[in-house]
């Protein structure tokens, strides 16, 4: 008998503070994940980005980054992970502690209690100078974000996807990149930097995520004891705007000296999270292209021999779907004949049914190792909160099992191809 | 079965040897949903050149064939492989190395026909020349992909820079033209020398009961007829001690350039226990000197010569071994420059044995985290076991190393003879 996740239970903390606990003896680490959000802007995505470099250099207790190195080396190697990320029109400042747990150590040292601590100071008491971000160390993470940026480039897949976003939702607030925009980081200062901060702290949603070797009311209690800074709450992130009438398909293409194309071919799905045929979206992207038994895979790599890869991809809370391939230059036209073939396969509703039981029989076991993974959970229960529908893997499953074909082509009707980008040789500028 | 238990980290394995040679592993995940299973061979893309089996003949078979063969094992006469794990709810998949090839499945029901699936089409070949020339185009596409990542191009080049003849020089996957070569005989003659289940381990991870997988995996056995195969002879060329290359420098499109700086160890033929003894001290002097929470990691890192990228690794194998690191930088020369005078230095002063014993520590913890993930502690497994070792030998040389011996290890090993670099420079668009 397959046992689902155990439940997150949730705690609101006096100051606010959204806490989820996951009892586990599962796993041997402590995981505690927290997230700041924001609203997607240019600019508040580069000072997040910002953020998330600069609180990785240094606390209070822990003031340089070769201390804080250390200190998390002599926790067993504790792992300190910041970084941004978008879900929807939503922009995520994420800290994450992962522990190795007590009871596998032959001295303890009283690990999680001062790891917390460690977390807590990353957090709240960030290394300063004059009371605001070092200016040394904001100067050399302003290079590290204008290098992350323009190193977007040197993976030509993630460069090829993200410039496709940026063209298919130009003038909408997901066309922001994750890391911002090379013009702000210039004029931020350690002082703007600072208030910015602070001002996250004090209004902005925040929730923590607790995953471990510990039951609830320990759990509680100690995030209590650490995390009982004073803030006043109250920021309302607007909901993603989804839905968008596709009057023209946009074709862009870019030109460098690779050794393969990239086609992406960006879709609206019109299918808000909270609507009722989001599973069924779900199951259309499984049979379409997420998985080696899937129309594309099928299609484009196994039959034609034209890429190594093509799939698809959902972006649930902005309900976008990608398609994605790397092919060579001269197979532009086919591979995008082909993949157009397999989007209409699925609105006329030529699904077998093995195409159809196999996706969800994929999916529900995807669901299910999800129990077994802290940081897939976590991110998947929070996609839930921000859409104000969490669902439990249980439920998750029920909404799988019950998608029919006519689920699937009702909402293959909706989705719409928005945008296709190549990314192309240079060599072959001007010749098409 | 056998058990083999660690008190520290209260964890087993359960293992049996088959008599046809196959060994078979597992390890119990209660509460995991997950079922994984990796069916591996002792065969990567190094072994091109080989003693055929009972005809005492040596061929060179193209390079890249290993990875093929990798590639074409999903395909069977009734179809795809990976349709018949689908209808399971499982998926499968497989990665070549330089010296092993490795087949896996996840599952959460259905578990023993997914397990019966994996032991049948890894030993079931069925190449025709039709399913080997379809092939071709889906790894020139492959092929080409790697060919734009930079971070793989700087390591290949790299090597190729380190090594003359030694076939750790030549890509995993081989070039376009090399797998224009490859025929199905060639695949069959591959297949029948380094598949045969002596030369292969089976592991099994989840919660599952061993008995029961182990009378699963006897039954699938006793119906195949496997002949009995002597010693396979591997045909390695005399490395010399030099590197080939002091330097190799490409233009990619990328926005900065990368460095890869590289230590050839000549001190290689170890197996077992004085090869892990090997791998971890040079791996944990490499993070004492190296590592975040060192003098040299913060002087780079403030100069804005590295950024989080920024790593090494100890690639290490019974015949041929090398240090490596590096990342993007804005002055490969500089950066090239601090990273000699800081493990000079290291070599001169000796490890601080402080950062030595953060570093056993950080080492433990992560033996420990990768319990956790049933892929990474099947890899961390396979990659032990072909080296005649595993997880709880390497907690204990963790545990029992002494500064000293890493000390010793890496004068001799991190010279200046020894060292070549790679660097991609950018290429902007015309």
């Amino acid at each position: 008998m397959i046992v689902l996740a155990e439940e997150f239970r949730e705690h609101v903390l006096k100051n606010g503070l959204r806490l989820y606990v996951q009892s586990t003896p599962k796993f041997k680490t402590t995981i505690i994940n927290l997230f700041l959000h924001q609203n997607l802007t240019d600019q508040n995505a580069t000072k997040d980005a910002l953020l998330a470099y600069i609180l990785r250099r240094g606390s209070e207790s822990a003031p340089t980054t070769q201390i804080l190195a250390q200190r998390l080396e002599e926790l067993y190697g504790a792992s300190l992970h910041t970084d941004v990320f978008k879900m929807g029109e939503r922009h995520l400042l994420s800290l994450r502690l992962d522990l190795v747990s007590e009871r596998f150590l032959a001295h303890p040292d009283d690990l999680l209690r001062r790891g917390l601590a460690l977390f807590r100071d990353v957090l709240t008491r960030p290394a300063l100078e004059g009371g605001v971000f070092r200016p040394d160390y904001l100067q050399q993470e302003k290079d590290t974000l204008r290098r992350t940026i323009e190193g977007l480039i040197n993976d030509k897949g993630q460069y090829a996807l993200t410039r496709c976003i940026e063209e298919m939702c130009r003038g909408e607030p997901y066309a922001t990149f994750r890391y911002g925009k090379l013009e702000e980081i210039e004029p931020v200062t350690t002082e703007d930097l600072y208030q910015y901060y602070q001002g996250i702290l004090q209004v902005n949603p925040i929730d923590i995520f607790l995953v471990g070797d510990l039951d609830f009311d320990t759990a509680v209690g100690l995030i209590e004891g650490t995390f009982q800074f004073p803030r006043e709450g109250g920021l309302e992130i607007p909901p993603t705007q989804v839905e968008k009438t596709v009057t023209e398909i946009k074709r862009v293409t870019d030109y460098e000296d690779v050794n393969q194309g990239k086609l992406i071919l960006g879709y609206r799905t019109n299918v808000p999270y909270t609507d009722p045929d989001l599973f069924a979206l779900v199951v259309y992207n499984g049979i379409l292209g997420a998985f080696p038994h899937s129309k594309l895979f099928l299609n484009v790599r196994e039959k034609a021999s034209l890429a190594y890869y093509a799939n698809s991809r959902l972006e649930t809370t902005k309900g976008l779907l990608f398609v994605s391939s790397g092919i060579e230059f001269a197979n532009f036209e086919r591979a995008l004949d082909i993949i157009q073939e397999q989007v209409a396969d699925m609105v006329s509703g030529r699904i077998s049914d093995e195409e159809l039981d196999n996706t969800k029989r994929a999916l529900i076991t995807q669901l299910k190792e999800e129990a077994d993974s802290p940081g897939r959970r976590i991110v998947s229960q929070l996609e839930g909160l921000i859409n104000g529908r969490p669902l439990s893997p249980a439920e998750e499953m029920r909404a799988i099992e019950k998608t029919t074909r006519e689920d699937v082509v009702r909402v293959a009707q909706r989705v719409k191809l928005d945008t296709i980008y190549f990314l192309d040789s240079s060599q072959r500028r001007g010749r098409h | 079965m056998e058990r083999l238990t660690d008190q520290t980290l209260q964890e087993t394995f359960y293992f049996n040897t088959l008599p046809s040679g196959l060994k078979v592993y597992i390890l119990r995940r209660p509460g995991y949903n997950q079922k994984y299973a990796t069916f591996a061979t002792h065969y990567g893309s190094i072994d091109s050149h080989f003693v055929v089996p009972g005809t005492g003949e040596a061929v060179l078979v193209p390079d890249g064939i290993a990875h093929f063969l990798e590639h074409k094992m999903f395909e069977e006469e009734e179809g795809n492989v990976f349709d018949r794990f689908a209808r399971l709810g499982a998926s499968a998949n497989a990665y070549t190395e330089y010296t092993t090839t490795t087949y896996l499945f996840s599952a959460t029901d259905n578990f023993e026909a997914g397990l019966e699936i994996l032991l049948d089409f890894v030993q079931r070949p069925y190449f025709t020349d039709e399913n080997v020339e379809k092939e071709k185009g889906i790894i020139e596409q492959e092929i080409r992909m790697y060919r734009d990542m930079p971070r793989w191009r700087v390591q290949e080049n790299l090597l190729e820079a380190l090594y003359h003849v030694h076939p750790v020089r030549i890509n995993i996957a081989g070039t376009v033209d090399s797998i224009r070569l490859i025929t199905k005989e060639l695949l069959y003659q591959c297949y029948r020398t380094f598949y045969h289940p002596s030369n292969m381990v089976l592991l099994v991870v989840g919660d599952v009961d061993p008995e029961k997988v182990w009378e699963q995996v006897v039954a699938n056995q006793s119906r195949k007829d496997f002949s009995h195969q002597p010693a396979i002879r591997r045909l390695y060329p005399q490395e010399p001690p030099t590197v080939r290359q002091k330097e190799i420098v490409e233009e990619m499109v990328v926005a900065r350039p990368i460095l890869n700086l590289g230590f050839k160890d000549n001190d290689t033929g170890y197996a077992g226990r004085p090869l892990l003894e090997k791998e971890v001290a040079v791996s944990l002097g490499l993070a004492a000197i190296l590592g975040k929470s060192s003098d040299l990691y913060a002087k780079i890192y403030e100069e804005g010569l590295i950024d989080e990228g920024f790593g090494f690794d100890y690639m290490v194998e019974r015949d041929y071994a090398a240090a490596i690191m590096g990342g993007e930088t804005k002055d490969p020369q500089r950066l090239q420059d601090l990273l000699l005078e800081g493990i000079r230095q290291a070599q001169e002063r000796g490890i601080d044995p402080a950062a030595f014993e953060r570093q056993r520590r950080k080492a433990i913890g992560g033996l420990i985290s990768l319990f956790n993930s049933p892929e990474e502690l099947a890899y961390q497994f396979n990659h032990l076991y072909f080296r005649e070792t595993n997880l709880f030998e390497y907690l204990a040389v963790l545990e029992e190393l002494e500064v000293e011996d890493v000390n010793q290890r890496l004068r001799r090993h991190l010279s200046p003879e020894n060292m070549a670099v790679s660097i991609i420079k950018p290429k902007r668009s015309k």
